[in-house]
């Protein structure tokens, strides 16, 4: 019996071996797969009921076990779409089914059809449409979750609403007569200092603003703005149709202005554009333009996106300004290493692991994600190596037992001629 | 860390940043020593440019007045000339008429010297200084007095016969001549025969000279007369007494009528000849105010010639030294560059 | 997984440390090109403990590129003035060759001299005519350069804004490409040198202020007197050359943004660069002693101008000097005389006139001097000398002294023009100097220093090796490692 139970067992440990030398085979095959995880054999005896006097050997039972939790060093790329986790959570992703995974292999490039941003594996990324406003997600589902695409961001164009013009006025300039200030739109018009600025109307199209500033009166300025296209070829004045905003300014002793702060310009096909001039001043000395921003855009193809390390999504338009569209979640789950790892470096959720829990990177307790970087595997080659040998050992040492206890049968066997 | 570095463009160009401008000067100062006035006049002399072009003016002016002052004075000095000339033959006539001659030979003698003093006079009274007839005033081109013979000798001959109802030609009538009064002839003197020789018989029958003397510039502010004109007493007088001497027909006539031409013959010449030393003392003046204008100028074109130094020109000594000095500096640049370029921490690493 | 972690810091070592030597390879290049800023890696230190570039940045200084700016702008503004005050001076010549109008005037009033005191020798009549017409040639000559200085100048006004427009339209490709890579985090220090190269030469054309409006590296640039030249877009910089410029004519001004700023009329005035320079030698300097030549045709007709000798009060008439269709003597300025000035052809032998009627009376009938008829008159020649020599009245306008004789008025114009020149050439100097300076100081701030760069290089190589060395070592680990596998 115990001679059977010998043969039994030391092929129970064979197997077992096996199935170790299985999982380093993978995991020195896997050495370089972004993203990887490490996958260990762990061995548990099984052991026979036994006598005082008599041992019936057992058997070695194995059990596979992922580092999932193990952090992979990360390698830097230079794809602002290769993304990484540092830290805790995974990329929720769907396959071209559409069911959603776990995974940290974040070497995601857009897919030429869909516009997508699609990983090595052909797992699609998933991300909070925030385009519109805040992302409207649930801690504990995939609802409202939408790919990636990059594509859908294009030709974005914004309306001007708010600005900042600030410049000295300078307090020593004539004074222009009443019957001359621009606001009169009158062919003599005169006026002490101009500069021009680009707006945006609803469509994005460029409307260039005329501001006139005019000394009427000690301390008191006269701000005038027209729309530059209808100004009289030359001369300027006077311009086809009146002024679109004038605003009288004034100042105090020191040169502060003292009258409103904002100006408010109706750009004709757009907004109406609300200037902070409150910074404006009278001093003696020459007109200085300082600062003279307006927000929108004109229309513009996205030439590339950013992914911050909380997870937005930004769109990089050709003239620079930058639109959110998306933000990156991170799932998580209690027991990562629980995870059931599938094809395609992706993880699904089991019992073991827990529910799902879907927050934003570097919010609570979450990773923070690394664009330009791939988590590399956590596999240590020498390690592997290392256990590799052991197992080749154990090996040998249960091939040894069978051959011993295979030998005994044959002495068995012959006793009888 | 910012502040110390130095860029390798400022380091290696640093020596060489001066010496365009180095070269620049050296080619100004070699160009000043050589020809010692400033390279560039009118950058140094800025806003005192146009007094140095002034002074250039001011000293072609003086020097074309010295030129035409000599033109003046040869003039001064020839009409000197034709006057001593003419007060030398005169003289001995009036020696000859001193002595009052008597018998006929000494008369028709002093007849014919009287004639030769006239044609003499005349003659030296015609002059020309090159294209200028001395005594002709500003109408230089004409010689200022006719031709005895073909003008003047008619209007006499027609007022002798006029007067003493002569025969023609009057002087060798010899009868009517001898009849002629001392009374009569008197007042022919006083009358018909000072009329030839008085406006405006004198202008029409003698004299095609201008009144104005010829004038010149001398110096910026003087102007001098440099001529005397026929116009003159002086010719008028001598031109009257030589006639009366000459063609009265002297030898003809009545001993005491003889001795009134001979009287008032002898006081019109010495008249004549008195205004001539005159005239001669007033072109004396004319000429040492022009000699003293001379002197004057030169001394002010050095003057001016010192001044347009004083502004344009350098001092060759100090370009000199600014030349060694510069030169040097080149050398130094040239050699420092070149030691900069060789200078890398690569040569040592 | 430690040597594995090792390997890969090791690995992101050598990557950075190539891109700092291939930065600083391009710092090498770059240290001939006055254009080029110092461009600096900078590495840091990830998370896990690896190195990683993360910028490339560029050494600025933005308070000596300002400086820079405003040097470039001055000194081209001053060396365009100087070179069109030099070619107007060019027109005096130095005293010493007597080239000016003013050593002229000196010749005729020499000739004149001597023709007065010799008036029957037509030969020094002659030299009195060829002394007037070399004067009427060196006038119309100098007045012909004073047209054609002011027509360059309005020719380089006219390129200038072509070329400043040309500029400006490049600057805004170039603003947007840095604009658009601020955005995206792109390595855009070379378009930024590119652009700021294109600055400095706008400066040239024009002074300016740059004003960075700190998002994205957006640059808005506003002429020196606040006009909007660059904002998004580039605004327009209009100009119309003048077909003609005649005397006295002001030409057109240059309108930015359909604002004037060059001319008298001009509400925002630039103050500097190549524009201004040139503005200010065609509308006020050439124009300036354009007047002054004018002035000395003037003084000249009126110097010699004849008077009615009868008192009959008939208008006095231009003797020696005169002018096609003259009617009568100018009192006041009139435009373009010096170009039109010539000997009058009555007393020109080469025109068919005779020298002798200057001594006479050239116009005849009751304009007749000489009555009598004396070819040694000299009356009306000493004349001539002294009213040559007497006071005027010139316009005030030209900036000279207004009561003075034409000779001093003359030689006041020399003066004039020699004192603007040595002025201007002080201040090209000086401004060159300014420039030369800014621009070392900002060489020395943002340049490269090759043994510093080669100092780098040796510690990247350092680095380099160390990293290599630690592979090896890993790499040899392995190798022991996969040698017990048998």
């Amino acid at each position: 019996m115990s001679l059977y139970g010998l043969l039994r067992t030391s092929v129970s440990g064979m197997n077992a071996q096996s199935t170790k030398l299985s999982t380093i085979g993978d995991n020195v095959a896997n050495s370089d797969t972004a993203g990887y995880k490490r996958a260990s054999t762990e061995f548990s005896s099984l052991l026979m009921a036994n006598s005082k006097t008599n041992y019936n050997s057992g058997s070695v039972v194995s059990s596979i076990r992922y580092a999932i939790n193990e952090q992979g060093a990360l390698s830097y790329t230079t794809s602002s779409t290769d993304l990484a986790v540092q830290g805790d959570g995974f990329f929720v992703v769907n396959d071209p089914t559409g069911m959603p995974f776990l995974t940290r292999a974040g070497s995601f490039t857009r897919d030429g059809n869909t516009g997508n941003l699609v990983n090595a594996a052909g797992f699609t990324l998933m991300g909070y449409d925030i385009s519109e406003g805040d992302a409207q997600g649930t801690l504990n589902g995939y609802a409202n979750l939408v790919p990636i695409d990059i594509s859908a961001m294009n030709m974005q164009a914004s309306a001007s609403t708010t600005g900042i013009f600030t410049a000295n006025l300078p307090s020593d300039a004539g004074i222009v007569a009443a019957a001359d200030l621009p606001s009169t739109n009158a062919a003599t018009a005169d006026y002490t200092a101009k500069s021009s600025i680009v707006v945006y109307d609803d469509l994005g199209s460029e409307v260039v603003l005329d501001i006139y500033f005019s000394k009427s009166a000690d301390s008191t300025w006269e701000a005038a703005v027209y729309d530059q296209a209808d100004a009289t070829p030359g001369s300027s004045f006077p311009y086809s149709s009146a002024a679109l905003a004038t605003q009288t300014m004034t100042f105090d002793a020191n040169g502060n202005l003292t009258s409103a702060g904002t100006m408010t310009i109706p750009v004709p096909g757009g907004q109406n554009v609300t200037v902070d001039i409150s910074k404006m001043t009278q001093l003696a000395t020459d007109y200085t333009p300082l600062t003279a921003t307006v927000d929108g855009s004109a229309p513009s193809t996205v030439t590339d996106v950013e992914i911050g390390e909380n997870g937005i999504v930004q769109a990089i338009y050709e003239n620079g300004s930058k639109a959110a569209a998306y933000r990156i979640p991170l799932a998580d789950v209690p027991s990562p290493d629980k995870l059931q790892p599938m094809a395609g470096n992706i993880f699904s959720t089991t019992l073991e692991s827990g529910d799902v829990t879907v927050g934003f990177p570097t919010e609570s307790g979450l990773g923070s994600l690394v664009s330009g970087a791939l988590e590399q595997s956590n596999v240590d080659l020498a390690t592997e190596f290392t256990e590799m040998i052991v197992a080749q050992r154990s090996y040998t040492g249960n091939s040894k037992v069978f051959q011993t206890g295979n030998e005994l049968l044959d002495t068995l066997m012959n006793l009888k001629r | 860390m910012r502040t110390s570095l130095i860029s390798t463009m400022s380091l290696n160009s640093a020596p060489r940043t001066g010496l365009a401008e180095m070269q620049e000067r050296l080619a100004a100062a070699t160009k000043e020593v050589a020809t010692g006035r400033h390279a560039d006049t009118g950058l140094v002399l800025a806003d005192r440019t146009g007094r140095t072009v002034s002074l250039r003016q001011e000293m072609g002016s003086l020097d074309s007045m010295i030129t035409s002052n000599s033109v003046a004075r040869s003039r001064i000095e020839k009409t000197h000339l034709a006057l001593e000339d003419i007060g030398g033959s005169i003289q001995s006539l009036q020696n000859n008429l001193t002595g009052l001659p008597d018998s006929t030979q000494e008369i028709a003698i002093l007849r014919r010297q009287a004639n030769d003093a006239l044609d003499k006079f005349v003659s030296t009274m015609n002059t020309a200084d090159g294209r200028v007839h001395l005594f002709a005033g500003t109408n230089s081109e004409t010689p200022p007095l006719a031709e005895y013979d073909s003008g003047p000798k008619a209007a006499l001959d027609a007022a002798l016969i006029a007067k003493f109802g002569l025969t023609s030609p009057p002087q060798e009538d010899t009868a009517g001549l001898a009849a002629i009064t001392p009374a009569d002839m008197s007042d022919f003197l006083d009358n018909e025969f000072a009329a030839m020789f008085s406006d405006p018989d004198w202008t029409s029958v003698w004299s095609s000279a201008a009144d104005e003397p010829l004038q010149s510039r001398i110096s910026p502010t003087e102007t001098v007369a440099t001529s005397i004109s026929a116009n003159g007493t002086a010719t008028r007088d001598l031109a009257k007494a030589l006639t009366a001497l000459a063609d009265f027909g002297i030898d003809h006539l009545a001993p005491e009528t003889r001795a009134v031409v001979f009287h008032r013959s002898l006081s019109t010449m010495n008249a004549g000849l008195t205004q001539t030393v005159t005239d001669r003392a007033m072109l004396g003046v004319s000429q040492q105010r022009l000699d003293a204008a001379d002197t004057r100028m030169r001394n002010a074109r050095d003057i001016v010639e010192q001044r347009i130094a004083a502004f344009e020109a350098v001092n060759p000594v100090e370009k000199k030294a600014e030349i060694d000095q510069l030169s040097v500096q080149i050398e130094m640049s040239y050699s420092l560059t070149a030691k900069l370029l060789r200078l890398s921490i690569m040569n040592y690493a | 997984m430690s040597l594995s972690v090792a390997l890969n810091t090791a690995r992101s070592s050598i990557q950075a440390t190539s891109t700092q030597i291939a930065t600083s390879g391009k710092n090498v290049a770059g240290a001939d090109d006055p254009t080029y800023s110092r461009k600096i890696a900078s590495k840091t230190t990830t998370a896990d403990g690896s190195a990683r570039l993360v910028s490339i940045g560029r050494a600025t200084d933005v308070a000596l590129y300002t400086r820079m700016l405003g040097a470039t702008s001055a000194t081209t503004g001053a060396t365009a003035r100087l070179e069109g005050i030099e070619r107007l001076a060019e027109t005096v010549g130095d005293p010493e060759l007597e080239t000016s109008p003013a050593a002229k005037i000196g010749a005729l009033s020499s000739a004149l001299l001597e023709y007065a005191n010799t008036p029957d020798d037509p030969l020094f009549g002659q030299n009195v005519v060829t002394a007037a017409s070399d004067l009427t040639r060196t006038m119309n000559a100098a007045a012909e350069t004073v047209l054609t200085v002011r027509k360059d100048a309005d020719a380089d006004i006219a390129a200038s804004v072509d070329r400043l427009n040309g500029l400006l339209g490049r600057f805004e490709e170039m603003n947007q490409a840095v604009v658009a890579g601020s955005g995206t985090g792109r390595d855009i220090t070379q378009l930024m040198d590119q652009r700021d190269a294109l600055l400095s030469q706008i400066s040239e054309e024009i002074g300016i202020s740059v004003v960075n409006r700190g998002q994205n590296n957006d640059l808005v640039l506003y002429t020196d007197s606040g006009v909007t030249l660059f904002e998004t877009r580039a605004r327009v910089v209009a100009f119309t050359p003048a077909s003609i410029l005649t005397a006295g004519m002001t030409g057109n001004a240059v309108t930015i943004d359909g604002v004037p700023v060059t001319g008298s009329n001009a509400s925002m005035p630039l103050q500097s660069g190549r524009l201004v320079g040139l503005t200010e030698v065609r509308d006020e300097v050439a124009m300036t002693y354009q007047r002054q030549l004018d002035e000395m045709a003037r003084g000249l007709v009126t110097a010699f101008a004849e008077a009615d000798q009868t008192a009959g009060g008939a208008p006095d008439l231009p003797g020696l000097f005169t002018f096609p269709s003259a009617t009568g003597v100018p009192g006041v300025v009139t435009a373009n005389l010096s170009v039109v000035l010539q000997v009058n052809p009555a007393v020109d032998p080469a025109q068919g006139g005779a020298v002798a009627r200057l001594r006479d009376g050239i116009n005849g009938g009751v304009y007749t001097y000489n009555t009598g008829g004396g070819a040694s008159f000299s009356v009306r020649l000493r004349g001539l000398v002294d009213g040559l020599a007497g006071n005027q009245s010139f316009d005030a306008g030209t900036g000279l002294s207004p009561v003075s004789s034409l000779q001093e008025f003359a030689a006041g114009s020399v003066s004039w023009i020699e004192a603007l020149r040595a002025g201007a050439t002080r201040s090209a100097d000086y401004e060159t100097a300014l420039l030369s300076r800014a621009s070392e100081a900002l060489s020395n701030a943002t340049g490269v220093n090759l043994d510093e760069e080669y100092a780098i290089q040796l510690q990247l190589e350092q680095s380099f090796g160390a990293s290599s060395r630690l592979i090896s070592v890993i790499d040899d680990l392995f190798k022991t490692l996969l040698g017990i596998v048998r």
